[in-house]
């Protein structure tokens, strides 16, 4: 534990050295900036920022896009409260307490709940990740090549389960990420797959330019179908400002506290159970074990509170695996994997032997940006909010402008940026026809390493696929990937017998009244 | 067309291109691999679930079944997209479409800066944006910023374009200090 504490002492004099400061004060600003904008997702602001990053070093890029990542989680509540306009999915539940509190005249106390709310889950998410990473580490040192493939195996399964409305589609989603991966000469045997004799598809086809192509230009296309139509602006109450609760109120949810960081942790763990998820859980445990659960939805603070803490709460624990097993477990951990992945390092549990004075950097620079985008949030979110005021089609120019320029800087080629189109068209076909895009993403980034943990699997136990269920370790990993897999059809069962009782339970009440 | 049909549309499609895919892996060499799975096995698997999967979309989508109705995640709470947009302007998306594709298309013709100008200019003023003064400065400063920071800066080779607008990119560069 000393050591810890000692190489996160260490961490934060990183922090205030050379650029990585200024990388972390850009990170907060623009990822908040990102997460005001409407037209603009978290994700994909994370996305066309990385191509920034290619002149910095390692642990600057990465502090940059952590901020960034983290001050995104807070920005877009300011925008839900009070203009009634979420700025990133994360934020709809905030709608709902959040709006009608700052209709009632009390904007700023709103304000001050979620404030409070994401210093609390920002907090308690970096001690997790701080507390959790050296000993999953050290686990993850123990991992062979079928312990990875069924980790890696896990992860898809619960992107497909979680990460959206139809078990089919997003199951397509991933098939077709998993096979873009394959595209490109094959590693062990040095055979073309997919090539189709065009030269540059022999290097195989970046998922820099799928997340780029796919988040960005077809996100942009979606919105350009819709006319740009964002709401117009309707503040409700003349003044921003924020007001703090006072303890004794604060003590009075601790139980929404402890609760709504517990689900967010959780969510941040389990790969694909992102911020959204996370803070809409929050929201329905809050509505099914609060206190004030019948209140909910009229403006109480356990409504903006427990979305809030949960979804800042995410990050530590997206981290966690992305540290220590190299496998994100959510759209804007994958594009900071994208970015270790751009300057040579593959990040696993032999990066904390190898590297620990960076990743202790990047636990200090999560800490100091939780502080970070409360105080911004605090001082000086009156001046950023003004960014609402840019009309869409401007920065939709701007983000098809960062979506070329971030695929053509990787590999200097035309084509990159044909292909960007491509996958831009895809990801508006995607989401026109409600295919998720997180797991096609991920299935591009772990795709070859799902490949190449399966085919080691296959030489090495002789072609004996039972070894991915009779190892202990793999063997657990896989029943849960499993289990993710049965949850969706076991919601919807439950779904529907809900829907049944409640079908009953009104022909009753309108048996009654006649 | 019927709406089950119309359903079952994306699944077709998808299960066409995984079948003419897997032709394609069938000739993906596999020299010696022996006993051993070869180059073609993944592709070949991932296909193989994918066209299964299309199977069971389509049958779905024809046996009246949409799960890809908005659901609430927990109960107890609305869902997240709950409305169905108004109004779609599919020709605004077509004009969006052509404009990207020039972009790219000119990239090299152009050069950096005029192709990037350019293609702003017109993106915004299809994105229905009316007060072309505030376009056009937007839109120049965008592209010589831009072409600043990553020439400068990042160090990355543009394209400045063919003769003759390889003047206009020539004269910037030398304005910079771009070498």
């Amino acid at each position: 534990m000393l050591d810890v504490l000692s190489n996160l002492g260490t961490g934060f004099v990183h922090v205030f050295s050379g650029y990585h400061f200024i990388a972390l004060l850009v990170g907060l600003v623009v990822g908040m900036l990102v997460a005001v904008l409407p037209g603009l997702t978290l994700v994909m602001g994370v996305v066309l920022a990385l191509p920034f990053t290619y002149g910095m070093d390692l642990t600057t890029s990465i502090i940059l896009l952590t901020a960034m990542y983290i001050s995104g989680t807070y920005g877009g509540a300011f925008t839900s409260i009070l203009f009634h306009i979420p700025g990133e999915p994360i934020d709809v539940p905030l709608l709902w307490d959040g709006f009608p509190m700052a209709r009632r005249g009390e904007p700023a106390k709103a304000l001050g709940w979620t404030l409070f709310a994401a210093l609390t889950g920002g907090l308690i998410t970096c001690i997790v990740a701080v507390s959790l990473a050296v000993p999953f580490a050290q686990f993850a040192l123990r991992f062979d090549s079928p312990e990875y493939f069924a980790v890696v195996l896990f992860g898809f399964t619960s992107v497909v389960a979680l990460g959206g409305e139809s078990l089919v589609n997003a199951l397509i989603s991933l098939f077709v990420g998993v096979l873009l991966a394959t595209v490109g000469v094959d590693a062990v045997w040095g055979v073309d797959r997919f090539t189709f004799d065009v030269p540059i598809l022999r290097d195989g086809i970046e998922y820099l330019t799928v997340m780029v192509g796919a988040y960005g230009v077809g996100e942009v296309l979606s919105r350009l179908e819709l006319g740009f139509a964002t709401s117009p602006l309707q503040a409700a109450g003349g003044k921003i400002e924020t007001q703090v609760p006072a303890p004794r109120e604060l003590w009075q949810l601790r139980s929404t506290f402890g609760r709504s960081s517990l689900v967010g942790v959780l969510c941040g763990i389990v790969p694909g159970a992102g911020a959204t998820i996370a803070s809409f859980v929050a929201y329905g445990v809050e509505s099914q074990y609060g206190k004030r659960r019948k209140e909910l939805g009229s403006g109480i603070p356990e409504g903006i509170v427990a979305p809030q803490v949960a979804s800042t709460a995410t990050v530590g624990g997206h981290m966690v695996p992305l540290l220590t097993l190299g496998i994100p477990g959510s759209g804007a951990t994958a594009v900071i994997l994208g970015a270790f992945l751009l300057h040579g390092l593959q990040p696993g549990p032999l990066v904390f032997q190898k590297e620990s004075e960076m990743v202790y950097a990047i636990f200090a620079s999560m800490f100091l940006s939780v502080i970070g985008m409360c105080l911004l949030g605090f001082f000086a979110i009156k001046l950023l909010i003004k960014v609402l005021y840019l009309p869409e089609s401007i920065t939709a120019a701007f983000v098809i402008l960062f979506c070329v320029i971030g695929a053509y800087s990787a590999r200097n080629t035309i084509t990159d940026l044909w292909l960007i189109m491509i996958f831009g068209v895809l990801g508006y076909l995607f989401e026109r026809f409600r295919f998720p895009i997180a797991p096609m993403v991920l299935g591009v980034i772990l795709g070859p390493l799902a490949e190449q943990a399966f085919m080691t699997s296959m030489i090495s136990f002789q072609n004996d696929w039972t070894i991915f269920f009779t190892r202990p370790v793999s063997g657990t990993v896989m029943l849960l990937s499993v289990l993710a897999l049965a949850f969706p059809a076991v919601q919807q069962l439950y779904r529907r017998r809900a829907a049944r009782k409640l079908r009953e339970l009104g022909a009753d009440a309108d048996a009654k009244a006649t | 067309m019927p709406a089950k049909l119309r359903d079952s549309l994306p699944y077709w499609v998808t299960l066409a291109v995984s079948a003419y895919l897997y032709s394609v892996a069938m000739d993906i060499a596999a020299p010696g691999t022996g006993d051993q799975l070869g180059p073609d096995f993944w592709p070949k698997a991932t296909l193989i679930l994918m066209m299964a999967t299309c199977v069971a979309g389509i049958l779905k989508a024809m046996a009246g079944s949409r799960d890809h109705s908005p659901l609430p995640l927990i109960e107890g709470t609305p869902a997240a997209d709950e409305h169905e947009p108004s109004q779609r302007y599919p020709w605004l998306l077509l004009v969006g479409v052509v404009l990207c594709l020039a972009y790219v298309l000119l990239f090299e013709t152009l050069g950096f800066f005029l192709d990037t100008f350019l293609f702003m200019l017109a993106f915004i003023l299809v994105g229905r944006y009316r007060r072309i003064g505030i376009a056009i400065a937007t839109c120049l400063a965008g592209s010589l910023v831009f072409m600043f920071v990553f020439m400068k800066i990042v160090y990355v080779a543009l394209p400045i374009g063919a003769p003759p607008f390889s003047h206009v990119s020539l004269l910037l560069m030398r304005l910079f200090g771009i070498r």
